[in-house]
């Protein structure tokens, strides 16, 4: 018997290492945006199905413009822009977590150190890079001669409203994904919320020129305001007031539904 | 050395000189050193020492354990429990120890020194600042429309934005709050040990932590540190106030205005977790948290707390609501400022209610430095339930312990009374059908599942808690394989590697000992079943964890892949690692494990070594005569005694000696055409459960 022999370390490794939480989101970001990039059909539903609808609208209403004389393409850009968000952040991470709870792979993670935020955090980075793409070419797209759209001076502020935007709408995802059991349920009850809301939120005409019900409807749907706050920065259209309402609406949005999200996400 | 020996789940009695069994101090850190260690040790300490030793048990914090040992009778201050704990860990000896690493069940974290846990901190803070601050005003619009004061929100959309807005901006102030009280502790000579986000699931609050508070030679100073964190809200506060009553009468500044004087005064109330108890206390000299204010903590009292705060909230807002609504804003501040103080209050009330575990010191007599011995003898496992031997070979530390498992699910019982250990460094075989209960005990071990009832304890940790370190430890592939199926097999173990916190080189390593480097930029959707197999068998090793568990790796495996996998899985044995090894295989488990225990319908029927298995449950060795040489009865007499039976072309016997009998057999018929069988595995499978193995 020896006294105080108690030198073996706890574990073969020691304690964590310093990073590794910053490593982990990396590492688990980076195998999310190359699961993105290699799904042809998640990127035909990110990038080019919006394009098509946006072009489709600058088509046909080429030329005309608003009651207040605003062009209709500077009015359709933004909220068609921010429904291809809305639905990339929605179907995106909706999709992907029930295929990995269905392929196992979430369980493979709940036997690693890596807990439900990091899983979270590390998908909503990839959709905000998505986010931030589409904005890019849409608006690259329709600032092209044929379509003529004004890009605004602040529009350096949709940053903070895509941020914020894809937060909303990512958390929505994630409350999708704990509800829908397989990957193709995600994409009916996606649309089943997003198409509605869509017509209820502004996206496809000035909400001034609706009835006064679903004016008051559009006021609790998150699209109403990443639309308006695309519209805003992008466009120029509204006040810096507007700007700041849109911003902390959504991420009033997002903290609760992401709140709810992470309690209801499950493992298998 | 004696003293009461631990009862298997009851939480043992110590006193001086008590041998320590392996469960002493249930699930904890005690465990967790003994199991580790597995050697003898002798740990000298005296009454105070030791009461903080058994405090320490499940906590992770200096002071709460000190607070423990107190009210458990044996008076020590914070800074002696800190210099004990330091002394041992700075010679090394008791890592396990440190208080601040590897907390169950809590997530408080400093916010400094670590940068991925300040990380973490700072993201539940602004999660639940924003998250708090949308319910208190959701609870606010409530109370608003109950009391019949809507004027004052209705039609002002605007001035919720600002309360919003306004409740975010607390979160700054709370910062600067905790700096102040930090900046105060430094000033008059207290340790500041960090500033941490206090998460417990429901509430969240910052706090400064300071350590030696309480060793402070002078009371006023103690109430300094403490009307700190209020004097620096109210000189906050004031600014604001200067600015808007200088003319800019927007609504943020008339909110923060209203919320920030809200927050500082009723952070002087006299409540639990509150500033103004803070001084209070200090003031009359007495402990951070007094015996009295024990009824306030309890959860039953929190409720009825929060239900007052409610009501109170209610009734402050009717009487003041004339002054109110003349302030821009005004009723929805004092909703949030009101609703948001007291959830405040009522959280930190109910933060020390963790049970105390007996342990039966007494305080030592002032001064004295009675020497305490704690021994520990690593004995085999204890005593199993029923009749199975359930203990490793002698000598062995226990990588893992089975107590009394029950899984019940809704309609059916997964595992119905398990028991067992397991060694450090064995190769242990679970085996049954499928059905049997062989998953759902490995997802228990691995934390996967929580067993219903019952003790698992892998490494000394409890799995269920999923402890980082425990984690780190262990290595699973489970029985389907999970991938990142778009990635190449190179992506994946690195992938896996940095979520393990492993070196990434390790992941090539991995990919070299299962044989799979030429696969290495190949996607895993494109790889064979075997391949695929062993890219889950390499990502569970690469990190080189402690305690393996291999849920039937061979299973659809075509012959030539299982028999390398089997190559593979036989060098795992040399290097010391646990391994947990799940089949149906019956000649697998033969071939591989030190021990098995055979899993019958949730039920362990038997653990032992292989060769003991059969040798005791297995039979006699069969002999099998062609019946064209000798007919049953025949066979009968030149064996007399045997067991004999006609099976298809042959009589089967089951001699006592096989010796004598193949002897006899020779000399009366010659042995050409006649067969012997040596009992195997599945004929003790056969015997104790009634059911042949489908598959071999």
């Amino acid at each position: 018997m020896s006294e105080l022999t108690t030198t073996a370390p706890l574990t073969a490794r020691g304690g964590p290492r310093p990073g590794a939480r910053r490593r982990r989101i990396a590492a688990l970001s980076a195998a999310a945006a190359k699961d993105a990039v290699r799904n042809r059909f998640a990127l035909f539903f990110n990038f080019a199905f919006p394009l098509v609808v946006l072009l489709a609208f600058e088509f046909i209403y080429s030329g005309q413009h608003l009651p207040n004389g605003q062009p209709y393409s500077d009015y359709v850009a933004p909220g068609i822009l921010a429904y291809g968000m809305a639905n990339g952040a929605i179907f995106g991470v909706g999709y992907t977590l029930v295929q990995w709870r269905a392929s196992r792979l979430l369980l493979l993670l709940k036997l690693t150190p890596t807990s439900r935020l990091e899983v979270l955090l590390s998908r909503y980075l990839v959709a905000l890079a998505v986010s931030l793409a589409q904005t890019v070419v849409s608006v690259a797209v329709v600032s092209l001669p044929p379509f003529g759209f004004h890009l605004s001076v602040r529009w350096w502020a949709a940053v903070p409203v895509v941020a914020a935007g894809t937060a909303a709408f990512f958390a929505l995802g994630c409350l999708v994904s704990s509800v829908a059991k397989t990957p193709d349920v995600v994409g009916g009850i996606a649309n089943a919320a997003l198409v509605p809301m869509a017509f209820f939120s502004g996206v496809f005409f000035p909400l001034p020129a609706v009835v006064g019900w679903i004016h008051g409807v559009s006021t609790v749907l998150p699209l109403r305001y990443l639309s308006e706050g695309l519209s805003a920065t992008l466009a120029g259209t509204g006040s810096w007031h507007s700007v700041l309402v849109c911003t902390a609406v959504l991420t009033g949005f997002a903290v609760v539904l992401l709140g709810l999200a992470a309690k209801a996400l499950r493992w298998r | 050395m004696t003293g009461p020996a631990p009862v298997p789940g009851r939480r043992p009695v110590l006193t001086r000189r008590t041998v320590v069994g392996a469960r002493s101090f249930d699930g904890d850190r005690w465990t967790r050193l003994l199991g580790e260690t597995g050697q003898d040790t002798v740990v000298r300490l005296n009454d105070a020492q030791f009461a903080l030793l058994a405090r320490s048990d499940g906590r992770r914090d200096v002071e709460e354990i000190a607070h423990a040992a107190t009210r458990a009778g044996t008076p020590v201050t914070t800074g002696q429990a800190e210099r004990f704990f330091d002394s041992l860990a700075a010679r090394g000896r008791v890592r396990w120890l440190t208080p601040v690493e590897d907390a169950p069940r809590r997530a408080t974290r400093p916010l400094r020194g670590e940068p991925a846990s300040a990380v973490r901190g700072w993201v539940r803070v602004v999660l639940a600042t924003g998250t708090g601050s949308l319910v208190a005003t959701a609870l606010g619009v409530v109370v608003l429309s109950w009391t019949g004061v809507r004027d004052a929100a209705a039609g002002r959309p605007t001035d919720w934005v600002a309360t919003v807005l306004a409740a975010l901006l607390l979160l700054p102030r709370g910062l600067l709050h905790e700096l102040a009280h930090a900046a105060a502790a430094s000033a008059v000579g207290a340790q500041v040990r960090g500033i941490r986000a206090h998460w417990d699931g429901r509430t969240f609050a910052l706090e400064c932590r300071t350590s030696s508070l309480d060793l402070l030679p002078r009371r006023w100073r103690r109430v300094v540190v403490a009307l700190a964190g209020p004097a620096a809200d109210l000189v906050l506060t004031a600014v604001v106030g200067f600015v808007w009553h200088a003319g800019w009468h927007g609504d943020l500044v008339a909110q923060s205005f209203l919320l920030g004087t809200v927050a500082t005064a009723g952070n002087l109330l006299v409540l639990p977790g509150l500033d103004g108890h803070r001084a209070v206390l200090a003031a009359l000299g007495l402990s951070a948290r007094p015996r009295w204010t024990r009824p306030v903590r309890r959860p039953a009292t929190r409720a009825a707390l929060l239900g007052l705060a409610v009501a109170g909230c209610a009734a402050a807002l009717l009487l003041l609501r004339e002054t109110a609504v003349a302030l821009p804003g005004g009723v929805p501040a004092l909703a949030v400022g009101l609703a948001g103080l007291l959830l405040t209050a009522a959280g930190h009330s109910g933060r020390t209610t963790r049970p105390v575990p007996a342990v039966g010191t007494r305080p030592a007599p002032r001064g004295g430095r009675t020497v305490t011995t704690v021994e520990h003898n690593w004995a085999p496992g204890h005593a199993a339930r029923g009749e199975v031997a359930v203990a490793p070979p002698s000598g062995r530390p226990l990588a893992i312990e089975v107590r009394d498992v029950v899984k019940q699910y809704p309609a059916v019982r997964a595992l119905d009374g398990v028991s067992f250990d397991v060694g450090q460094g064995e190769f242990f075989g679970l085996l049954g059908p499928n059905g049997a209960g062989k998953t759902t005990l490995v997802e228990t071990l691995t934390g996967l599942a929580t067993a219903t009832s019952g003790t698992v304890r892998v490494l000394g940790y409890d799995p269920a808690r999923r402890e980082g370190q425990f984690l780190r430890s262990i290595g699973m592939q489970t029985q389907t394989p999970a991938f990142f199926a778009k990635l190449t097999v190179g992506e994946h173990l690195s992938t896996m590697a940095a979520l393990q916190e492993a070196d990434p080189a390790l992941a090539r390593e991995a990919a070299e000992r299962v044989t799979l480097t030429a696969a290495w930029d190949r996607r895993v959707d494109q790889l064979s079943g075997g391949q695929r197999q062993r890219v889950a068998i390499a990502a569970a090793v690469l990190h080189h964890p402690r305690v393996l568990f291999l849920d039937e790796p061979t299973a659809a495996l075509d012959p030539d892949a299982r028999r390398r996998l089997l190559d593979l899985l036989a060098t795992l044995r040399g290097d010391g690692t646990t391994v947990v090894y799940t089949t149906h295989h019956l000649s697998e488990a033969e071939e591989l494990c030190d021990r098995v225990a055979i899993v019958d319908e949730g039920r362990i029927v038997a653990v032992d070594r292989p060769s003991d298995l059969i040798a005791r449950e297995g039979g006699a060795t069969e002999v099998f005569v062609p019946v064209m040489k000798a007919s049953l009865t025949r066979a009968h007499e030149l064996v007399p005694g045997a067991d004999a039976e006609l099976v298809g072309e042959r009589v089967r016997l089951r001699p006592t000696h096989l010796g004598e009998a193949l002897t006899a057999i020779e000399a009366a018929v010659g042995l050409g055409g006649v067969e012997t069988r040596s009992p195997r595995l599945e004929d003790v499978y056969l015997r104790l459960t009634g059911k042949v193995m489908d598959d071999e």
